[in-house]
């Protein structure tokens, strides 16, 4: 079934609740397996010893957190991303990934009209309370 | 491919990575990265959505950009930071290169830094463009070296 375009109410609500911080989320423990596929993933040959226990940057997308990062109900593409690590990531982390709502905003497009593009920028702690990484990620809704 | 720090020059180009995205990348991009959204492996779906097909996950885009700084700059480097526009969607099947150039070459608290312009291309239209920062190692000590 297609997607429902994002209702004006919904689009109001989200800009509302811009800069408000949502639940942390307590991800799963990274597992090596996560790194290995990550890097199957772009094609790229397994990386061994210390290096296979590291995770790539990549991770960072799969390190969510709470409120979606991108919604499936409303119809929309990502726009872009932008992902940067402050320390590395390793096997047996625990990350804490807490987001917020960055900024709001819309254009017209020839394609796909009326685009709403929602900003979400995300914080990553990791057990020893160090802040690991941000990213922001740009979801376009037509 | 491995490139020393000495020899590193702004305006240097990174060897292009020609690229082939297939269905089965994008899906094991899926299962890796959690993206189940079914307009990148659902045709009906996705036409449905408005799109011209299944098209390919701008973060695996992204991700394809940081791995190629990577490979870029050599084993024990680590990709500090990648951002990615996506400014043209990319579908399974079509033939696409991974281009880069050094933009920046710095030390900042003791790292030796590398800032590249990367992007993916089809044809002569750039469908996503970003920027990474590569962390070459550390600023040799002077007072050890002397």
């Amino acid at each position: 079934m297609p997607q429902p375009v994002m209702p004006d109410d919904v689009i109001e609500a989200i800009r509302a609740s811009i800069g408000k911080e949502m639940e942390p989320k307590v991800n799963d423990e990274v597992e090596k397996g996560l790194i290995r596929r990550l890097y199957e993933a772009v094609g790229a040959p397994a990386p061994e010893g210390d290096d296979a226990l590291v995770a790539p940057i990549s991770i960072l997308f799969t390190l969510r957190g709470a409120g979606v990062r991108y919604p499936t109900m409303y119809r929309n593409v990502a726009g872009g991303t932008e992902w940067e690590y402050f320390r590395p990531i390793r096997v047996g982390d625990q990350i804490t990934a807490t987001s917020k709502i960055a900024e709001v905003y819309q254009r017209e497009s020839r394609s796909l009209g009326r685009m709403t593009f929602i900003i979400v920028e995300t914080n990553h702690v990791n057990q020893r309370g160090e802040h690991v990484a941000r990213t922001r990620s740009t979801g376009i809704y037509y | 491919m491995s490139h020393a720090w000495d020899e590193i020059q702004v305006g240097d180009e990174m060897k292009p990575l020609e690229w082939q995205p297939s269905s089965q990348q994008l899906v094991k991009w899926a299962g890796a990265s959690g993206d189940y959204h079914q307009i990148h492996y659902d045709k009906d779906y996705a036409l449905a959505q408005g799109l011209p097909g299944t098209i390919v996950h701008g973060p695996l885009k992204t991700a394809m950009l940081g791995e190629y700084a990577r490979q870029w700059a050599g084993p024990g480097a680590w990709v500090r930071r990648v951002s990615a526009s996506y400014r043209g969607m990319d579908q399974p099947g079509e033939q696409l290169v991974v281009r880069g150039r050094v933009a920046r070459k710095y030390e900042e608290h003791g790292e030796r830094l590398i800032d590249c312009e990367v992007w993916v291309a089809k044809g002569d239209q750039k469908t996503t463009t970003g920027e990474t920062t590569v962390v070459l190692g550390r600023v040799p000590d002077a007072a050890a070296s002397a």
